[in-house]
């Protein structure tokens, strides 16, 4: 009788399911003449993938199989299949899921540009809800969460997945005021670190977003005025930033929209650093067109055309369809 | 809140009157774009530059027919295998009349027709996978998504690169893909908490974003699987719900996260795709309506002229994000398709054109393949992506629809000579000549 052990555990009673597939693998193989971009692999990992396919094949959940699994997703982490398993292995022997996601952090912390360990983050959490979803409870995974995702920002602080992902968490539970009040104080703090951090931006705009829902009228003109007037700080700090000009005029149309009055006039703040950013030229224009469309057009084309034949060549389409549309 | 002693006030005064050029010592962001600049100011540019076809073909050969497997190093790439076919064969076919010259000795036919042959062999093993037959070893069975490798589940991403390796490969009607339909629709679930949709690559666990519903589509249209109109129109609210109004990208299903030039050619590729379907099975409703009826064009293009690179042409995903040779296709590819569908495209080709040629391709060591940017090495996804955004520059004012409301696989090219590329269809990621039999 053939033996078959792996990391010191016992895995011979999977040889036949093992032998099968390799049979059906080779039936697929045999026919072929060109390698076509196989992949060169070790005998270590063969016997690896070998396990954990007979594993698959017989569903086999169990902590031997839990184990081979993580070590599966150790040495190829995109290798998706893996994580599928994993959490049908969780729910079936009924592993502890806090514990799968404090394994789940360090890896994360290791594999940074991973795709799988998001998807697999989203489900465990929201198992982890089912159980238990009282306020308390809620805090303390928000305290965690936040613990990694700061972590993996300090790596990289645009990293899509992980924005991608807190915006799911936010969206999904239901923060208090005091919890928005410290999101959007980190990210005023991202923003300080790196002005021109775009991810950093548009996290705090559906933070205010989310706040603007919850206020009251007369709260929202002032969270709009507040948000107007830290964007133009943040303008002032380093005035060549689409993130910051973007917001700030995003802010406008929002005041505009639920007619609130801009009473400042703001020429100034483009005409202060007109020379110093193709941007401020652009969002002059933009504001311009938002506060008086008609009554500003010759100002609007001569802005326009700043950009078309000075500044902003490389835009030419792009500006005369802008003064086509005046 | 302010402390006592006015230390933050004091902190905000200095900020205020800090010169700008103190900023590269604290922004990321700064930095980063200061290095590709300086790498790529080091470079000459040369007008007239042109694709070194031999060179690119040379790397493109070598691993499509040698006899040798991709080192150990690229293990990662088990988990999607079937994608390294479509990037690998689609740059092939995108290059127009290959010099092959090689010591292969073989003729582009012959080689055409030995990968055709492989590549319907190799995929084969990739639909044999864990949820379409897991007690039964019946072949016969194998008729839903593929998989990255043997054994694993079917996912949407291996199932997209396979589907158009085979229509590639001219290999399509040697599959089945009875179990398919319904594959797709176990993917779309509710959830429980929140009451709305989601859409995974895979299940239980899998990406929901806007490679999902691209990836799904462009295989459905490909199989001939009708997904039906509830379907159809659950996937359709998800799709033009998800334009940013902070930015004006289209993000796939969620409106508040930032907006990415990948992301944003799904989206919008999806939403074409939809429509037309829409169109014919619920014309009270969709019949002679264009995509701005749906979202708000003039804020995409906003968006999307803003991912040019003033100083070299190159595009970039996200605002304030690096240039990289990829978005000549995800990013051009939404200008072409603006183009296309009769609204403006507000990217510079010509420019994005003088990115890839001399940034792209490595033209002093004539490195083969195609690179991300200058001090990078080049790679099959690169290598694909680029060739493609490189055929949108070249068609620029060439692709057509037939008609206002046709089929977006139905776009046409008027056939010019003096190009280097064949014409791709933006929408679909294939050239034209192999899309012109699908209906």
């Amino acid at each position: 009788m053939e033996n078959l052990t792996y990391n010191g555990i016992d895995f011979s009673d999977l040889l036949p399911t093992i032998n099968q597939l390799k049979i059906k693998e080779e039936s697929y193989d045999s026919k072929r003449s060109l390698v076509l971009c196989d992949i060169l692999c070790t005998t270590e990992y063969e016997t690896l993938m070998s396990i954990f396919n007979a594993m698959l094949k017989v569903k086999e959940f169990s902590e031997r199989s839990y184990n081979l699994v993580t070590e599966v997703i150790e040495t190829v982490p995109s290798y998706y299949t893996a994580y599928a398993y994993k959490f049908e292995i969780i729910m079936h022997i009924n592993k502890d899921i806090s514990e799968e996601l404090n394994w789940l952090d360090e890896f994360s912390l290791d594999n940074i540009k991973n795709y799988q360990i998001w998807s697999y983050r989203t489900e465990l959490i929201k198992e982890l809800h089912k159980e238990n979803n009282s306020k308390d409870f809620f805090k303390k995974m928000l305290h965690k969460e936040n613990l990694l995702t700061k972590l993996l920002f300090d790596e990289d602080a645009k990293n899509h997945h992980v924005w991608s992902y807190k915006s799911w968490f936010l969206s999904y539970f239901e923060y208090d005021l005091n919890d928005y009040a410290e999101e959007v104080d980190y990210i005023g703090k991202l923003i300080e670190k790196d002005v021109l951090n775009n991810s950093a931006w548009c996290f705090r705009y559906k933070l205010i977003m989310d706040l603007l829902n919850r206020s009251k009228d007369e709260e929202k003109e002032l969270l709009l005025k507040e948000e107007l007037e830290y964007s133009e700080e943040q303008i002032n700090r380093y005035p060549d930033n689409i993130s910051s000009w973007n917001y700030h005029f995003r802010m406008l149309e929002l005041l505009k929209d639920k007619n609130f009055s801009i009473k400042k006039d703001l020429s100034s703040l483009y005409e202060a650093h007109l020379n110093e950013s193709v941007y401020p030229i652009e969002y002059y224009a933009k504001y311009l067109n938002l506060i008086d469309k008609y009554g500003n057009q010759d100002r609007i084309k001569d802005l326009f055309l700043i950009l078309r034949d000075h500044r902003d060549p490389i835009r030419k389409t792009y500006w005369d369809y802008k003064i086509s549309q005046l | 809140m302010l402390n006592n002693d006015n230390s933050e006030i004091d902190e905000v005064i200095d900020i205020v009157i800090e010169p700008y050029s103190n900023m590269l010592y604290k922004s990321k962001t700064l930095q980063d774009k200061k290095e590709v600049d300086d790498t790529i100011a080091a470079i000459k540019v040369d007008p007239n530059q042109t694709l070194n076809v031999e060179t690119h073909l040379n790397y493109i050969l070598y691993f499509l027919i040698s006899g040798n497997k991709l080192p150990v190093g690229f293990k990662s790439m088990n988990a999607i295998s079937p994608w390294i076919l479509y990037w690998l064969i689609c740059s092939l076919m995108i290059l127009k009349d290959p010099p092959i010259s090689m010591g292969s000795g073989m003729s582009l036919e012959l080689i055409m027709s030995k990968l055709k042959k492989e590549a319907l062999l190799k995929l084969r093993k990739f639909q044999y996978n864990i949820s379409t037959h897991i007690e039964n070893d019946n072949d016969d069975l194998l008729h839903s998504g593929f998989s990255g490798s043997f054994m694993q589940i079917p996912h949407l991403a291996p199932t997209f690169a396979s589907v158009l390796t085979l229509k590639l490969t001219n290999n399509l009607e040697q599959f089945e893909f009875k179990d398919m339909k319904q594959w797709f629709m176990d993917l779309m679930t509710k959830d429980r908490h929140t009451g709305s949709y989601e859409l995974k690559t895979s299940t239980p666990i899998g990406e929901f974003d806007a490679r999902a519903f691209y990836c799904l589509l462009v295989s459905a249209k490909l199989c001939h699987i009708d997904l039906g109109l509830d379907y159809l129109e659950t996937l359709w609210d998800m799709l033009v719900n998800s334009q940013s109004d902070l930015e004006g990208g289209l993000n796939g299903h969620d409106k508040d996260q930032e907006s990415h030039g990948a992301y944003a050619f799904c989206t919008l590729s999806s939403i074409i795709i939809v429509l037309d379907q829409l169109r014919l099975l619920k014309p009270e409703k969709y019949k002679n309506k264009r995509l701005h009826d749906f979202i708000n064009i003039d804020r995409f293009i906003d968006w999307l002229a803003h991912r040019q690179d003033v100083l070299n042409g190159g595009l970039s995903g996200r605002h304030n994000k690096l240039v990289d040779g990829c978005y000549a296709y995800w990013v051009g590819a939404c200008g072409s398709i603006l183009n296309i569908y009769g609204y403006i495209n507000p990217i510079n080709m010509p420019m994005l054109k003088s990115y890839i040629l001399n940034y792209s391709q490595d033209n002093v060591n004539k490195n083969p393949g195609l690179r991300d940017k200058p001090g990078m090495n080049a790679d099959f996804y690169h290598t694909n992506y680029i060739l493609m955004g490189l055929s949108l520059c070249e068609y620029e004012n060439e692709m057509y629809l037939p008609d206002t409301f046709c089929d977006a696989i139905d776009i046409k090219c008027n056939n010019v000579k003096g190009k280097q590329v064949h014409c791709v269809n933006p929408v679909y990621g294939l050239p034209i000549y192999v899309l012109t039999e699908v209906k």
